[in-house]
């Protein structure tokens, strides 16, 4: 994976499981659908899978820098997928949350390739 | 002052106490530190902001790169004998003999340096074709200028040699004392993680700050951390000067207990300098790199030392935090292997290491041009947190006098607000006109690269006292009017004098100059943004 | 006496925390290193640059501890006693660590 692809991957990764992490919180999940309280199974659900993502963007950021590069990289893109939450969701909220949606079937589908590629 | 009587008794003291520290700290450097983090940011890209600065290198580069691809020029054994042919008539009482016979694939220049007679550093290009030394390019055709240089030469010494340096040092330990100081602060700090409310007036100022500040909390600690630690000696000689003394001798022996080893003794018998090929394969082959150079100590002296140093490569440099390179040192007289570095290794232990790793970081000389965006980002949204913050600080006390200097508040909110358009627009501008100024100044002038600086330097004074004189809403909207068209008229003015623009760069694949003009018409549409915001400000 | 070209009282104890932390932080960070290089596990030097690159560290926290609710005399003492200690320690030490 070349380090352009992982930076792709690893951005998407990390902005879908920020954004997942802040429609888990009362306040964004009210700015998406204007209800109070977020109920209990969608936010465990939501930080889980936010969780996972982030993690998940450490992949191609270790496949392609290195172990201490990659770290490093991650924990960059990690801020490069939280801003533009931060940023947009009081303009879009469901833009934010469609976007995120599509980030993370579209870097899941790429980790499948990167992966199914190395195992050939 | 009300926290300062707090302080000291009541017990949710802390909170407050670290809120006035937060406030009074980061205001009083916040100026500086936008200044350091600009061109600290806008450093990251200094080899691309040099080449559009340099157009009349762009047909000499291009046509360096297809010379070297059609001719390799002469072998390395035959460039080392004709770069020591030079030395040896030229140069033969130097103390150092430093030889770069070519780039990481054999081809490319042939360049040979040495210490003058006021110990500074000297050069000389061969033709690596015949080895006989090149004229120095035409000075008139080519500009002088310090190029993206200028950026990072700024960004930690403010061209003020060891004054800047420890002015910004002292400004880089007083933004860990802020970032400390902030979190510790900032109660709600993930509640508040993406919190963002626009609009707002101070409420918006507020999350912004925090927002770009929480959100990139990592890099900002590191690269403050870092960028203090690579001159720590410096600032904190005091280990050094306990355990080894002060002066030059003491030096020496510090920097030779760490590995880096020092020059080695003369012995006075006279020896002539061997063939340098075998070491330069010999060298090569024990660190697994390409030769970059080849340093001989004492050439003629029967002490002589032969260095040998290596190219890292592209994938060496994308997945390694410390920059060194390999290196093997060998005795010139007996061909023996005296010390062999590793890539990547220090000349040193683990704290060395540490070091070499950390300056790798402050300076991301690794992980390639992924990295550098990265780093660009985050440099931005560090410099956006110093200027919000310094924004906040007066949108607060606007229609509250809050007080904190009796009679004189009025006067420091107006000092205040004066600092915060130079700072802010009118260091903007001066980076700007400083690419300006490149395009502008006559190619042929006398010290030409100075006068760029001073162009740099007088915008910036200008912008200072435009802001003390007109009311701060009226200084913002006018500088922030010049920072806009500077940035988006770049490219016309690059088109008027020079005749280049963005299509033709792109059908080149010039990247760097595609970018720097990219750049530039991003900063001046966020210039526009900021001025559609005050205008709506000002309407409300 | 003209109160206004006379500093208050509040001020001045402002000042006089604003210096402790300012230069007993520094003091006590400088001490740090110099206790560090000679206890470190290292070769001297080296030893040096690691207690270099600890010491600002230890700056950073004094800087802090000073702004928290400590009686001004006690920030004064608490930097300033310690560094003399460490800085005495690490003099009396010099040359065990390598």
């Amino acid at each position: 994976m070349t380090t352009g692809q992982a930076a792709m991957l690893g951005l998407a990764l990390a902005y879908a499981g920020m954004a997942a992490l802040s429609f888990a919180m009362d306040r964004h999940h009210e700015q998406l659908t204007r209800r109070r309280e977020v109920p209990v199974r969608l936010r465990v659900s939501l930080r889980m899978g936010g969780t996972v993502l982030l993690a998940a963007a450490a992949v191609p950021c270790v496949s392609a820098w290195g172990a201490t590069v990659g770290t490093v990289a991650w924990l960059g893109l990690l801020s490069a997928g939280a801003l533009p939450v931060a940023l947009l969701l009081p303009y879009r909220p469901r833009g934010v949350a469609w976007l995120a949606a599509f980030a993370a079937v579209a870097s899941c589908i790429g980790l499948a390739l990167a992966f199914a590629g190395s195992l050939r | 002052m009300a926290a300062a009587e707090r302080k000291g008794t009541a017990q949710g003291g802390f909170r407050q106490a670290q809120a006035w520290l937060h406030t009074w700290c980061g205001l009083w450097f916040s100026w500086l530190l936008f200044a350091v983090f600009l061109t600290g940011t806008l450093a990251v890209f200094d080899d691309p902001i040099t080449h559009w600065m340099t157009p009349e290198h762009h047909a000499e580069e291009a046509a360096a790169e297809a010379a070297a691809k059609a001719a390799p020029g002469a072998t390395r054994a035959q460039r080392l004998a004709w770069g020591m042919a030079y030395m040896a008539r030229h140069h033969p009482g130097a103390q150092m003999w430093e030889l770069w016979p070519s780039d990481a694939n054999g081809g490319g220049e042939l360049k040979v340096y040495w210490f003058d007679a006021d110990n500074r550093y000297a050069e000389a290009s061969l033709d690596p074709a015949t080895g006989r030394p090149l004229s120095k390019p035409d000075g008139h055709a080519a500009r002088a200028t310090l190029g993206g240089h200028h950026f990072v030469d700024f960004h930690y010494e403010l061209h003020a040699g060891t004054i800047g340096l420890w002015i910004v040092g002292i400004a880089a330990m007083a933004m860990l004392v802020a970032l400390v100081s902030g979190v510790i602060t900032h109660k709600r700090i993930f509640k508040d993680f993406f919190t963002f409310r626009p609009k707002k007036g101070q409420r918006s100022w507020l999350d912004a700050h925090n927002a770009v500040a929480v959100l990139t909390l990592p890099f900002q600690f590191m690269i403050a951390y870092t960028g203090i630690v690579i001159s720590g000696t410096t600032f904190m000689p005091a280990g050094k000067i306990l355990h080894f003394g002060t002066g030059p001798a003491a030096q020496a022996q510090f920097v030779s207990e760490l590995g880096e080893g020092g020059q080695p003794p003369r012995t006075g018998r006279p020896m002539e300098v061997p063939a340098l090929e075998p070491f330069a394969a010999r060298g090569e082959a024990l660190i697994g790199q390409a030769v970059r150079a080849v340093v001989i100590d004492h050439p003629g002296d029967a002490g002589a030392r032969i260095g040998v140093y290596g190219w890292n490569s592209g994938d060496e440099s994308m997945r390694r935090l410390s920059p060194t390179t390999g290196m093997a040192m060998f005795s010139a007289a007996t061909g023996k292997v005296q010390r062999v570095r590793l890539p990547g290794e220090a000349d040193g232990g683990a704290a060395m290491l540490a070091q070499s790793a950390m300056g790798g970081l402050h300076m991301v000389t690794y992980g390639g041009w992924g990295m550098k965006w990265l780093y660009f980002l985050c440099g931005l949204a560090g410099t956006a947190m110093m200027g919000s913050g310094a924004v906040l600080f007066i949108v607060k006390r606007r229609h509250r006098h809050l007080g904190e200097f009796g009679g004189a508040t009025a006067r420091v909110y107006r000092l205040v607000e004066a600092l915060n358009v130079a700072a802010i627009a009118g260091l903007a501008v001066a980076c700007v006109g400083y690419l300006w100024a490149n395009r502008l100044l006559p190619v042929g002038i006398e010290q030409r690269a100075a006068r760029e600086l001073q162009v740099f330097f007088a915008l910036w004074g200008m912008a200072l006292l435009h802001a003390f004189l007109r009311q701060p809403a009226r200084a913002w909207r006018e500088q922030l009017v010049a920072l806009a068209a500077l940035c988006l008229l770049l490219p016309v003015l690059n088109l008027l004098t020079t005749g280049d623009h963005l299509p033709a760069q792109l059908l080149r694949g010039d990247w760097e100059s595609a970018g720097v003009e990219l750049g530039a018409v991003a900063f001046g549409l966020a210039a526009t943004g900021a001025l559609r915001h005050l205008q709506r400000r000002t309407a409300r | 006496m003209n109160l206004r070209s006379f500093p208050s009282l509040a001020a001045l104890l402002l000042l006089s925390r604003v210096a402790a932390a300012v230069i007993g932080g520094y003091a006590l960070a400088a001490a740090f290193a110099v206790f560090l290089a000679a206890v470190l596990p290292a070769g001297r030097a080296e030893a040096v640059i690691g207690g270099m690159q600890l010491s600002f560290v230890v700056y950073l926290a004094a800087v802090i501890w000073a702004f928290s609710p400590v009686p001004l005399l006690r920030a004064w003492i608490g930097l300033l006693l310690p560094a003399a200690a460490l800085a005495a320690l690490g003099w009396a030490l010099r040359g065990a660590g390598a």
